[in-house]
Formats: structure tokens, C-alpha cells, sequence
């Protein structure tokens, strides 16, 4: 393989990577509040997609309004489905609240056909589509909006994590929820919290991939799994190993396509799923395993 | 201060304080002495709303607090050191202060929880060498002062302790209590629970037998020491074990 | 006690025959090919989520790839019978075989680990699985899938019509229903449910919990393979559309819908959810907003599952009736 199409596997990779990474670390926020793995992930990001193309092209706003205000609608929908459907739940069993999951995406999804429709929408891109040429290998500036913006809205949630005390308290509620109530901290407060942020971290990657690769009601699923998969690979319930390991799997995926047919392409996210929970279960960066009992 | 009346708390169906009686009064020491399942570690967790009371009362300065949600009932001036201390591993010494002053974040000024943190490292200096470790390197008596120390920056009249010598050298353990014993010179309450009762009574003005989640003797920590059946039941076991 | 238990357990066969006299008697009932078709279904989806019910409520383990071995089965009939010329006997006794084959493979290393491993792992394991059937066209017939399946037939008899394969399914159904519901009250089954799935406790009642959940984990596995063949065998066909990861999510959901503490929650969970799914397809596009909706509410509104609701509504109303004497107080006491 030559160089500059190495690099622009790599390229790629990165940029759907970026995506499986922001997906990734809704899984992981849901995850340590709550310990369930929230099946409608993926739904998030097809709303934040869906909703920016109806505020874009039916309500005529400017398109950062309708990205940003996507967003926030969003985020309000996660806000809504925890106190609705989660909040009730919280102290039965896990399995019970996953399958209240399933019946989210389920519903989301459907929905989402109702109003959207079965075909393929768009955005323009933030800023254009001519590519930048890079050491012969050609971006999209779009790629570049995608992986800047995963990696500012990184850095925020570790501000967030290091530099507040609502983010300190998120985090004890993860390490030990018996001393994080003795703390005094609402652990209510702080799942509601979680699916916020899940909601909007799967609408900001709706509306970055958007442009590139369009948005239909029935993707949710999938992007959701290939998230799924790159939160084990880094390390269930650690979010810098949900990045690191969204955007590996990006990058892995994107190289296998020169390697092998591109039938297959799927199966490698699946593959590195497998092989990372059989030989390293804690994942690349090791978080520790914890189980609610 | 704290008056605790009927006071009854199951596990799903396993009852395990089947009517309790008890009190402590501003600046005392009071402690809780009894066997593994006596339902020592139970009160507390129900004192500070973990466990969920299912009758009885609970009133601290006047206030029933036994519906309240933990989060009101630090805010109210209660904190309680769990058994095995329950820090925060992954988060560093000052993290872990800083989230014992949870609740006061919206209450208090940034330069009043400051004065409190500089308060903890003063007691114990310890503490203020390692600020920036994360809390599970400490050694065990470190843990056990982050404990206390994370207790403390609620602000709490009432101090509960589960067990703070569980697994400490005896020379640490000394020192812990001289600090407790400091604590209440400073005005602060304290409720504690030791598995070794010689220590717990050494230290305490008044004492609460339990057996099988009940109150079985309450007395004054001289008479308990002096009680032959104490003695029999909480100190044979020591000196066969010598 | 132990009277006790041997009452319960005639009760339970009462209960059994009971539950096969209706489902024999059904296709009396409705005769026409439409039903019998979802009957079919209905009862294989039953086989499936009974092994389901076994590894969730009974190891505390979740499988999110049980299309897999659903698929794994139908497509082991399929080409066996399609490609080799096989019988289908041959074809369902190969499905038993390289499902729990896979199933044990796939449960070694992941069952050493905890939570939600095995859940993560099977799913993807089901959806590479689900790739093969579509990638590896020579032997799968890739998105077009197989044809021509045939049905199983003993001594020139055929179980070539719906209602002649229903036969061999209800006959199977039984079967799996009686020895999921004698592994519930075997000494091990008991046992774990007694301490609900925590290893620790069930470890220091001596039983050996890895083994067990392997065990429990490559018999689902099992029925699912089993209940895939039967599935090739009245469609004719077997395509990859089957095998979907919603359709191993369906299965979870027919065995938490139905109730997890119990076997015949499986039973109610599979039966419910495949009549509804079959009723809701005449709202079109709406059916799986409905669907999700329903899925939802049940979910918050009967957490433990049907039969966990029914049977606290049971409770209640013997303790009201049991308050007033002379009714059925007494009434129960003589049973």
C-alpha cells in the first residue's frame, strides 16, 4: 500500500472514529451512573442528525442555529426519556431498564420514520466541501469540523470532571454509590445529568456526520453497536478509554478495507469486540471491572 | 441531640434492628459495642438515612429526620464515617475533602470550605503532604484519617464512626482516638462503633450493648467495663485470644 | 416440607398438561394456514426464550446473540439437507450439534467474566455470525439465502404441512418445557435462584456456579439451534432478514416481558409478544412505535414481567381472601 492511500485510510478512520468515540463515551456516562448499557444510544445521534435538517431546510434557520439548537432539543429528549422511563426503574433490576432501553430505540426509531421518512438526509457541510490536500492523502474540512469538535468536547467533560464540583460528584457516584450518598450527593441528580450529556454528545455526532455521510431513521442501531464496541475495546467505564477506543476502532476498520473485501468491513469492529473481552476484558486502557450487585 | 425511639430496619425480609432505643446528648461520646450482626453498622447506615428506617423515630435536635434523603440529613449536620472507610480511590486526597463539603457548595463560600480543608490538614498533617496522591495509595491509617477528614468538612455536629480501628496497628489506632477525643473537646458529638470494646469504652462516656439488633444493657462506660457480663461476653474472647 | 414440594411439583404437572392440551387443541381451532403458521412460531420462539428464561433467571446471565444460534441452526438444516442431500433428522441432529458446539466455545472465556460481559461478547458474536450468513455466499446463498429446505418425515410420514410439522414442534416444545421445569427445581437450579444468581452465596452452598452457567448457557443455545431447524423446515427457506440482531433482542425481551423467575414466564412472555407482534403488523408503519411504546410501559409498569405481576396480584388476593374466614382459606388449606 502506498503511503498517502495509508493516510488516507487513516484519514478515515479517523473521522468515523470520532464519531464511534462520541458514542462511546454516551455509553460510558450512562454506564457509570446506572451500570446499564443504554440500547438507544444510537437513536440520539439520528435525532440530532434528523432534527438539524428539519430546523435547516424546513425551518430555514442559519445552520449553526440548527445545529446547535438540535442539540439542545436533544438533549431534552434524553432529559425527558430518564425521568419518564429510567427514574421509575432505577432500583429494579439492570436486565429490566436495558429492555426499557431496547423500547426507547424501538420507538425512537420509529418515530423517526413517521416524520422523516425511509430516505437519506443532509446538511451542507460547516464550512465547504473543497478538500485540503495533506502529504498527498485529501480531507474534507467537514472531517476536520468532526474530529476537532469530538476532541473539544473531550477536553470539556474532562474540565468538567477535574474542575467542578458536579463533575467530581458524577465521578464518586461512579467509583462508590454508597459514600457518594453519604456525600450528600443526589445520585438521582446525577443519572439525570448522564443521559443529558449522553443525549447531546450522540446529537453532536448526528449533526458532524451529517453532511458526510447523511442521516436515515434506521441507523441508529448500527452506529450504536460500532460506539458499543469501541467503549469495550477502550475500556467499559473509562471515557478517555471510550475516545481512544472509538477512534481506534475508526482507524482499524478504515485499514481493513484495504486488506480485506468490504463485506467483511463490519465484522472487524465485531472482531476486536470479541478478542478484546476475551484476552483484556478491562479493554486497552484497563479500567477496573465492577459489577452492581 | 440525638434520640433515636422503636426504631426497626429490615434487609428485604431479614429484620435486623428490631426496636431500638437510644440517645446521645450534645458533646458526649456515646459507643455501640456487640457482636459481627448485632446491628451496629445497620443504626448508623439508618442514623444517616442509607438504610431505610421501617418504624420508629428519629429525631436530631428536635427533627425527625428518619424519611429524610441522605443528601438533607448531612446538610443538617450528621456525617458518618462508613466501615472500611469507602473513599474515593481513583480521585486524589483533596478531591476526596472537597466532596465531603458536597453540600455546602451552594451554602458556604469558596473561602469558608478553604478554612475548613486547612482545618483537616492541620489535625492531620499527614494528609496535606499527600494531597495530590490519589486516596488509594494511602496506608491504612492515612485512609482512615481521609475518612474522618472528608467526614469533617460537612461540617457536622454529630460525627458517626464505624469501626475506625478495623485493621490499624494499635500505635495508629492510639492516635486516631486522641484526635476523636480532641474532636469532642472541640464541641463536636460523636457517635462510634468498635468491634473491640476495651478501646471503644476507654474512650466513651456512655455505652449501648447490642445483641440481635436490640439494646440488651445501657450504661455509663465505668459501669460496662466493671459489668461481669460484659466482661464474660466482649473481653473473654481477648484474653484467650492473648 | 418435602410434601410440600411434592405438591407443588403435581401441581406443576397439572399445570404442564394442562398447558399441551391447549396447544394441541388449538389447531382444531384454527385451522387455516395463516395461524398454523404463526402457531409454529409462536411455540418455536417458546422453545427458544425457555432457554433464555434458564440463563437469565436462573445463571443471571444475558445473551444479546441468540439469533445466532437461532440462525446457526436453521442455516446448519438448510445446507446440509440443500447442499448435501442429507436428511432433515440428520440436518436437525447436525443444527444440535455445531450449536452447542459454538455455544460451549463461546461460553469458556466468557462466562470467567462478569456483568455484562457475556451479554457484549454474544452480541458480537451474533453479528459477525450474522455477516458470515450473508458474506460466505457459497455455502449460504449470501442475501438471496437457501431454498428448497425439506421438511423431516419418519416412516413415509411427512411433516410437510404446517399442520403435520406442528405436530414434531409441539412434540418438542413439551419436551423442553418439562426438562426446563425440572432443571428449575433440581437441587443446583433451586439453589441459585434461592440466592437470585449471586455467585458468592451460591458458591458457599456448594454449587459449582461456572460449570453450571456453561451448562445452562450451551443448552439455550441448544433449543435456540433446535428451534432455528424446525424454523427452516416450515419456511422451505432460510434467509439472514431472521437473524438479526432484533431478533436476539426480541427473544431477551419476550423472556423479560414474560418474567424471569419462573419458567412459565417464558412461556407467557413468548406467546404474548408473538401474537401481539403478529396483531400489530395491521398498523403499518405505526406497528413498532406501538410495540416500543407497549414495551416500555410493561416494562415500568409490571418490572417484574407478567408473571411476576400476576403472581403478587395472586398473593394479595389469597391474603384478602384468607382474611375472611370461612373462604378460601379453608378452601386452599384442603388443596
Amino acid at each position: 500500500m502506498q503511503f498517502d492511500q495509508l493516510l488516507q485510510f487513516i484519514i478515515s478512520g479517523i473521522t468515523s472514529g470520532s464519531i464511534y468515540a462520541l458514542i462511546a463515551l454516551g455509553f460510558t456516562l450512562i454506564y457509570n451512573s446506572t451500570q446499564v448499557i443504554n440500547l438507544a444510544q444510537g437513536e440520539f445521534v439520528v435525532y440530532g442528525g434528523l432534527i438539524a435538517v428539519s430546523l435547516y431546510v424546513g425551518a430555514g434557520l442559519p445552520l449553526f442555529a440548527a445545529v446547535l439548537l438540535s442539540i439542545v432539543i436533544v438533549t431534552l429528549i434524553g432529559v425527558v426519556f430518564e425521568r419518564l422511563a429510567i427514574r421509575p426503574l432505577i432500583n429494579h433490576s439492570i436486565m429490566t431498564l436495558i429492555i426499557v432501553t431496547v423500547g426507547a430505540s424501538i420507538l425512537f426509531k420509529n418515530i423517526a420514520m413517521i416524520i422523516w421518512g425511509r430516505d437519506p438526509l443532509t446538511i451542507p457541510a460547516f464550512s465547504g466541501d473543497d478538500p485540503i490536500m495533506f502529504f498527498g492523502a485529501s480531507i474534507i474540512p467537514q472531517s476536520i469540523w468532526v474530529f476537532g469538535i469530538t476532541m473539544v468536547t473531550v477536553v470539556l467533560l474532562q474540565i468538567f470532571y477535574k474542575k467542578t464540583i458536579t463533575g467530581k460528584a458524577m465521578k464518586a457516584c461512579s467509583i462508590n454509590q454508597t459514600a457518594a450518598k453519604l456525600m450528600g450527593i443526589n445520585s438521582s441528580n446525577v443519572v439525570l445529568l448522564s443521559f443529558a450529556l449522553s443525549a447531546a454528545f450522540g446529537a453532536i455526532a448526528g449533526v458532524l456526520i451529517a453532511p458526510i455521510s447523511m442521516v436515515s431513521y434506521s441507523m441508529g442501531g448500527f452506529l450504536g453497536l460500532k460506539g458499543f464496541a469501541g467503549a469495550v475495546l477502550g475500556g467499559l467505564g473509562n471515557p478517555i478509554g471510550a475516545v481512544v477506543g472509538g477512534i481506534l476502532l475508526g482507524i482499524l476498520e478504515s485499514l481493513s478495507i484495504g486488506f480485506i473485501a468490504s463485506g467483511y468491513k463490519d465484522a472487524v469492529a465485531f472482531l476486536i469486540l470479541l478478542l478484546v473481552l476475551f484476552l483484556r476484558p478491562s479493554g486497552i486502557l484497563g479500567a477496573r471491572i465492577k459489577e452492581k450487585v | 441531640m440525638l434520640d433515636i425511639r422503636g426504631l426497626k430496619a429490615s434487609y428485604g425480609h431479614i429484620e435486623v434492628l428490631k426496636g431500638i432505643d437510644l440517645r446521645v446528648d450534645e458533646g458526649e461520646i456515646v459507643t455501640m459495642i456487640g457482636s459481627n450482626g448485632a446491628g451496629k453498622s445497620s443504626l448508623l447506615k439508618t442514623i444517616s438515612g442509607v438504610v431505610r428506617a421501617g418504624s420508629g423515630e428519629i429525631t436530631f435536635k428536635g427533627r425527625n429526620i428518619e424519611r429524610w434523603s441522605c443528601a438533607k440529613i448531612v446538610a443538617t449536620g450528621i456525617s458518618h464515617v462508613p466501615e472500611g472507610r469507602q473513599l474515593f480511590g481513583p480521585l486524589t486526597v483533596f478531591e476526596n475533602l472537597q466532596l465531603g463539603a458536597y453540600t455546602r457548595y451552594r451554602r458556604d463560600s469558596k473561602k469558608e470550605i478553604d478554612e475548613d480543608t486547612e482545618f483537616v490538614f492541620e489535625m492531620f498533617p499527614v494528609l496535606k503532604e499527600r494531597w495530590k496522591q490519589t486516596a488509594g495509595t494511602l496506608s491504612g491509617g492515612e485512609q482512615q484519617m481521609l475518612a474522618i477528614g472528608r467526614a469533617l468538612m460537612s461540617k457536622p455536629q454529630l460525627l458517626l464512626l464505624d469501626e475506625p480501628s478495623m485493621g490499624l496497628a494499635p500505635i495508629i489506632i492510639q492516635n486516631i482516638f486522641a484526635i476523636l477525643k480532641d474532636l469532642r473537646k472541640k464541641g463536636l458529638t460523636l457517635l462510634l462503633v468498635e468491634q473491640d470494646a476495651m478501646v471503644a469504652l476507654s474512650i466513651a462516656d456512655r455505652g449501648y450493648v447490642l445483641q440481635n439488633g436490640q439494646v440488651v444493657m445501657a450504661d455509663t462506660s465505668q459501669n460496662l467495663l466493671d459489668n461481669e457480663d460484659v466482661k464474660a461476653i466482649y473481653f473473654g474472647h481477648r484474653d484467650k485470644a492473648h | 416440607m418435602t410434601s410440600g414440594w411434592h405438591g407443588r411439583w403435581n401441581k406443576q404437572w397439572l399445570w404442564v398438561s394442562s398447558y399441551a392440551l391447549v396447544m394441541a387443541v388449538i389447531p382444531n381451532v384454527l385451522t387455516n394456514n395463516y395461524y398454523m403458521k404463526m402457531l409454529i412460531v409462536l411455540a418455536i420462539n417458546t422453545i427458544i426464550v425457555i432457554g433464555l428464561n434458564l440463563l437469565m433467571g436462573h445463571a443471571g446471565q444475558v445473551s444479546l446473540g441468540h439469533a445466532a444460534f437461532y440462525g446457526i441452526g436453521a442455516y446448519s438444516s438448510a445446507i446440509l439437507t440443500t447442499k448435501f442431500g442429507m436428511s432433515a433428522w440428520l440436518g436437525i441432529v447436525a443444527a444440535i450439534l455445531v450449536g452447542g458446539l459454538v455455544a460451549y466455545l463461546i461460553a469458556i472465556p466468557a462466562l470467567r467474566l462478569k456483568g455484562h460481559y457475556l451479554a457484549m461478547a454474544t452480541l458480537g458474536f451474533a453479528e459477525i455470525v450474522h455477516i458470515l450468513f450473508i458474506e460466505l455466499r457459497e455455502i449460504t446463498g449470501g442475501t438471496d439465502g437457501l431454498y428448497g429446505v425439506p421438511a423431516p418425515s419418519i416412516a413415509g410420514f411427512a411433516f410437510d404441512t404446517p399442520q403435520r410439522l406442528y405436530i414434531l414442534v409441539w412434540i418438542v416444545l413439551v419436551i423442553c418445557l418439562v426438562m426446563a421445569l425440572n432443571i428449575a427445581k433440581s437441587r443446583v437450579g433451586r439453589a441459585l435462584r434461592a440466592v437470585h444468581g449471586s455467585e458468592i452465596a451460591a458458591a458457599s452452598m456448594g454449587v459449582d456456579t461456572a460449570k453450571y452457567k456453561i451448562q445452562v448457557f450451551v443448552l439455550s443455545g441448544i433449543l435456540a439451534c433446535v428451534g432455528g431447524s424446525l424454523y427452516a423446515s416450515m419456511a422451505g427457506y432460510v434467509s439472514s432478514e431472521s437473524f438479526t440482531l432484533t431478533v436476539s433482542i426480541t427473544l431477551v425481551t419476550m423472556a423479560v416481558f414474560g418474567g424471569m423467575g419462573n419458567v412459565w414466564g417464558a412461556v407467557i412472555g413468548a406467546s404474548t409478544l408473538t401474537i401481539m407482534q403478529e396483531y400489530l403488523k395491521s398498523y403499518n408503519d405505526y406497528n413498532l412505535v406501538i410495540f416500543g411504546a407497549i414495551l416500555i410501559l410493561a416494562m415500568v409498569f409490571m418490572p417484574q414481567g407478567i408473571y411476576g405481576a400476576f403472581s403478587d396480584m395472586a398473593k394479595k388476593l389469597k391474603h384478602r381472601l384468607q382474611a375472611i374466614p370461612g373462604t378460601a382459606g379453608e378452601k386452599h388449606a384442603a388443596s
